[in-house]
């Protein structure tokens, strides 16, 4: 088992230099964020994970106010949603191999009915197929990075894209219904 | 999807978005209308169908999936041809069950070791554990017996079942003397050795992997992450793999370096000091991990005798620890591994040595001997370590660190491993990523202090209670870090944004330290202030701060000496030794760094005689607490060969310097200490004529001072004095004027145009123009510099005789002997006041005698005559300053 978290290439082609860059130093903090909350939770049978993604994102965002790190607030709350969908699937993909002992993956879903996102499989299926609604419609996939992976409300997801809430709230359906589809076909 | 082109897909969303506005009954019949497009409109359909179906679908958002946590194998259940019974732990890897099996008809008990379920790319590792123990066959090694896949394809390894205790529980519940621990621990020596001549590196030795049975038979356990040496290729395998207890980890190991033999030296080391003190070399057994990483990294091991002398109840009597034990001990810890044992048989064969009383390896060569720092310096209150922690563990208010604090100490005391490995594994990998990663990681040890540091001064602002002890136990971590601009700033904001509310001790120690800071950052008069603030509290109840008043009264001493009060910064420090002996006894060693104190203060005096007598008050104290050989003692004589450089004892102090400067050096590398002690070598070197060696030394000094303690520091700047005046010696006019005009600039610089040291660089360039016979040039540079020196009395003293010599030189050579009179003999009066019979006032009086003899006056030869007696003496007949009082005697002969 590595150290480092497999270092994927951040491939969203909508972020600037800058987002990028404030994305890959977030990145191998939540990683291990999310290492550490999935072995603490691990003691508790049955029991999913309380701490959701924002958690991580709201700390990294008051330890980065204060270093300046950044000097748009929109430009972290982007980079933030890109850097722990990141995390997440290198989470997803190490737990994976660990269990295949190395194998390479399936990205299939075995149940078309239940989809538990919450599975390695899971998230890593949806992972591709986002990357497919992004090559059609980045912007619906990037509203979903910021809902989804990154864990923001409406207004957050707005400012974090730079545009209206209604479009927010549109997009947002039309993506799901999207994936949804995607993820439901054989 | 992929069918239809941009500008259908455009028109498609475009509808939903209007469809999606309208009911759902009006939907179709406004999509019919809109579009004729059969592509487009199945695409619409579609996805509004899938927006009814996909209502629930992300709506909550991404979470880490968790591993539900794995029950175990139940007791019963066949592995091999073992049956499993109860669970005797859970490791790393996996977990450990007791088994046995009743084939050919007697029963056999093992210990089992399951891979666990998620273990993936872990059983690369699980089976090369495997590997390695087939391989091994002693008796103090757990054996291998079997090994194989479960049914449902776990790895397994089956392994001789130990009954026994941990090394030290095992001395401690039997109460087991200083003879049956070492024997003890021979046994472990030689398992290890074993394991070595097989090509293996264990990397993991702690107590609890190396249990003791109940005849007394040492078993060594969990070679999980032991490596192989890789005989083919004769290299030693990288450290892979973060090792599972920093706390016995060795420097390489935490760093990432290569692990070799050496590797497990050190961890026998560790368990040495523990049999030997009941305690870790560096604190106890609950302690911090993460302050556990830091303080390996950076501080050296005490002296296992003085823990032992310290603790009640510790096993062994410090006595029998002292000398041998201590260096044997030293040894095997040292920071750099090549300076270890070379081999466990080596550390073995020592202790056997100890058994017969011979002389031991250890105690050779340059005395490796190591011992504490003041606990002061780094007394770092549990909280420290958990200010920073908590920053780590990310998005927790500080408000709740205390409580989280006790459950913190539990947590890593306790033997859960799945929250230890976590804990270590987060810290482990957090420090190695930032000292091998510099820059593009964010969390530096620094940053992550920095980070915790602004947290606290924003949000205790209002909570000044809460604040104060973290904020001084910060400050501490800064002080690990040597970063008194970090200090001083967290201090800083700390003192002055504190209301009436603040608590008032910390307030009080925070401007102490604050004092010390100021001090070292060249700010002396703002010292004064704090430190009587500071002094009004602890004042209140002397007692209990007894402690904390010495400390201020010793900063008070420095300040003093640095702001130029010799006679207050003595008295001062007369009283804190009183208060100090009052306190703690005569022998102890603070009392030995306040009798240090005071010998550099009377040396500045010019008291020099005193100034001897102190330190060998100091020496004599740090022999009696054993540390007669450590850096302390050697930085001593160090400075006591620089007096008797002063008193003219040309031989002790070369012999002292040098001595000082290979115990320095062996026991803590180049330091500010060994570059001043290198400059006075060199200085010594440069009066005895013996001038390539004075140049090299001289060389090497600057460029050490300039290292370790920075281009201005007086230090580098005294250095670069003398190698001016090595240089002109050697009439290397260029290279002396180039090394004493850049002395000059930078004392200027930094200290002014009045402080002794510019003075002092401008006098050895009057004395580079002397030499070149500019004599207007000299004679101008040489009146300023000693109406300078004047200025600053008697501390100048020596100086002012040396510029008024040079003076006499020049005037002498202009045929000016009246003048040269005049200067030389205040000059002999000045050496002579200092000390009577050094070679500085035989060569004072020799020039007197010249002049003398230039004017015609009788008691020239006798001056002279004494004069070359002297220096003959001093100096030996062939050195320059002799043969030129052996001319001059002749010239008065006709």
């Amino acid at each position: 088992m590595s150290d480092e978290p497999a270092m994927m290439p951040l491939t969203s082609t909508t972020v600037s230099p800058e987002v990028a860059r404030i994305a890959r130093s977030l990145l191998p903090a939540f990683y291990d964020q999310l290492k550490h909350i999935a072995q603490r939770a691990r003691a508790r049978v049955g029991a999913g994970s309380t701490i959701q993604t924002t958690a991580l994102v709201h700390e990294a965002y008051l330890r980065l106010r204060d270093s300046r790190e950044f000097s748009d607030e929109t430009h972290f709350l982007r980079a933030a949603a890109l850097a722990m969908r990141h995390a997440l699937i290198n989470h997803a993909q190490a737990r994976l191999a660990d269990k295949r002992g190395g194998g390479s993956l399936h990205l299939t879903l075995s149940h078309a009915v239940d989809l538990s996102i919450d599975t390695d499989e899971g998230m890593l299926a949806l992972h591709a197929a986002l990357e497919r609604l992004a090559v059609e419609m980045p912007r619906l996939a990037d509203v979903v990075e910021c809902r989804f992976f990154g864990g923001y409300g409406e207004e957050d997801t707005a400012r974090a894209l730079g545009i209206s809430l209604r479009t927010v709230q549109r997009d947002w359906l039309k993506a799901r219904a999207w994936l949804y589809r995607e993820l439901t076909r054989a | 999807m992929s069918e239809l082109s941009p500008e259908q897909r455009a028109r498609v969303y475009a509808l939903i978005d209007e469809l999606l506005d309208l009911p759902e009954s009006s939907r179709a019949q406004r999509l019919g209308a809109l579009v004729d497009d059969p592509a487009v409109r199945a695409e619409v359909e579609s996805l509004l169908e899938a927006t009814r179906a996909a209502t629930g679908f992300l709506s909550t958002p991404a979470r880490p999936a968790v591993q539900i946590y794995d029950a175990g194998v139940a007791a019963g259940t066949r592995v091999g041809a073992w049956s499993i019974g109860r669970r005797i732990g859970r490791g790393g890897m996996g977990e450990v069950y007791e088994a046995t099996r009743t084939e050919g008809g007697f029963e056999q008990r093992v210990a089992i070791k399951l891979l666990q379920v998620e273990a993936g790319s872990q059983s690369e590792r699980f089976l090369a554990e495997r590997q390695i123990l087939a391989r091994l066959e002693h008796p103090g090694i757990a054996r291998l017996h079997d090994g194989g896949l479960t049914e449902d394809g776990r790895p397994f390894m089956a392994m001789e079942f130990v009954e026994g205790r941990p090394i030290t529980v095992y001395c401690e519940q039997t109460r087991a003397s200083l003879h049956q621990r070492l024997q003890l621990f021979l046994q472990v020596c030689e398992a290890v050795a074993y394991a070595h001549r097989n090509l293996v590196i264990h990397r993991d030795l702690k107590p609890s992997n190396i249990l003791v049975t109940r005849d007394g038979q040492v078993k060594l356990l969990d070679f999980g992450i032991a490596k192989l040496i890789d005989a083919e290729r004769a290299q030693l395998t990288v450290s892979a793999a973060a090792p599972m207890t920093p706390v016995c980890a060795s420097p390489e190991q935490l760093t990432g370096k290569p692990v070799t033999t050496a590797t497990d030296v050190y961890a026998l080391g560790v368990l040495l000091f523990e049999l030997l003190t009941g305690v870790h070399p560096w604190f106890g057994t609950d302690a911090p991990v993460l302050q556990a990483l830091r303080t390996v990294l950076t501080k050296p091991a005490p002296l296992a005798s003085r823990v032992a002398a310290e603790r009640s109840g510790a096993p062994v009597p410090d006595r029998l620890i002292r000398g041998d034990l201590d260096a044997i001990v030293a040894k095997a810890l040292r920071e750099e591994p090549t300076h270890r044992y070379a081999t466990v048989d080596a550390l073995k064969l020592d202790i056997i040595r100890v058994f017969r009383g011979e002389a031991v390896e250890a105690r050779e060569g340059a005395r490796l001997y190591f011992f504490g720092r003041t606990l002061r310096r780094y007394r770092w209150a549990v909280a420290a370590t958990f200010a920073v922690f908590v920053s780590l563990a990310g998005g927790l208010g500080v408000a709740a660190w205390q409580a989280r604090r006790a459950a913190i100490e539990r947590d890593i005391a306790r033997r859960d491993a799945a929250r230890e490995e976590a804990v270590r594994y987060d810290l482990t990998r957090m420090f190695r990523t930032a000292i091998a990663d510099q820059g593009s990681q964010p969390a530096t040890a620094k940053s992550m202090i920095d980070n915790s540091a602004l947290r606290v001064l924003r949000e205790y602002r209002d909570r000044p209670q809460l604040g104060g002890q973290l904020v001084l136990t910060l400050a501490d971590l800064y002080g690990a870090l040597e970063d008194v601009a970090g200090a001083g700033a967290l201090l800083d904001g700390f003192v002055s944004q504190a209301g009436p509310d603040a608590d008032p001790l910390a307030l009080a120690d925070a401007r102490t330290k604050l004092a010390n800071i100021e001090l070292l950052r060249g700010h002396p008069e703002r010292a004064g202030p704090l430190l009587d603030q500071a002094e009004t509290y602890w004042k209140q109840f002397p007692q209990q701060y007894a402690e904390e008043r010495l400390e201020g009264l010793g900063i008070r001493a420095r300040l003093q000496r640095l702001s130029g009060d010799i006679n207050g910064a003595i008295a001062t420090n007369q009283n804190a030794i009183a208060a100090r002996i009052a306190l703690s006894g005569r022998n102890h060693r603070e009392t030995a760094v306040l009798y240090n104190s005071l010998a550099i203060t009377l040396t500045a005096a010019n008291r020099l005689d005193e100034a001897l007598a102190a330190y060998r008050d100091t020496v004599g104290i740090y022999r009696e607490i054993g540390l007669g050989d450590g850096l302390d003692a050697q930085i001593i004589q160090g400075n006591m060969g620089t007096l008797e450089l002063r008193t003219g004892h040309l031989q002790d102090a070369e012999r002292l310097l040098k001595t000082a400067i290979d115990g320095e050096r062996s026991l803590a590398g180049d330091s500010a200490a060994v570059a001043a002690a290198m400059g006075y070598y060199g200085k010594v070197l440069l009066i005895e004529n013996r001038i390539p060696a004075a140049l090299a030394a001289l060389r090497e000094a600057v460029a050490l001072g300039t290292r370790y303690a920075g281009d201005k520091s007086p230090v580098t700047v005294q250095n670069a004095v003398f190698l001016g005046e090595a240089q002109i010696a050697a009439h290397d006019e260029p290279g002396a004027r180039a090394t004493l005009v850049a002395a000059h600039e930078a004392a200027l610089a930094q200290y002014g145009t009045s402080h002794p040291l510019t003075l002092r660089t401008a006098l050895a360039l009057a004395q580079l123009a002397a030499a070149g016979k500019r004599s207007s040039d000299a004679q101008t540079q040489l009146s300023s510099v000693i109406t300078g020196l004047r200025a600053l009395g008697a501390p100048a003293a020596a100086y002012l005789a040396q510029a008024l010599e040079t003076q006499g030189d020049v005037e002498l050579s202009g045929g000016r002997a009246q003048s040269a009179l005049t200067a030389l003999k205040e000059a002999v009066d000045l050496r002579e006041s200092a000390h009577n019979r050094t070679w500085e006032t035989a060569v004072a009086r020799e020039r007197l005698g010249e002049a003398e003899a230039a004017l015609g006056r009788a008691d020239a030869g006798t001056l002279l005559r004494t004069a070359e007696r002297d220096l003959q003496g001093q100096l030996g007949p062939d050195h320059p300053q002799t043969i030129r009082a052996s001319r001059a005697l002749a010239r008065l002969q006709p």
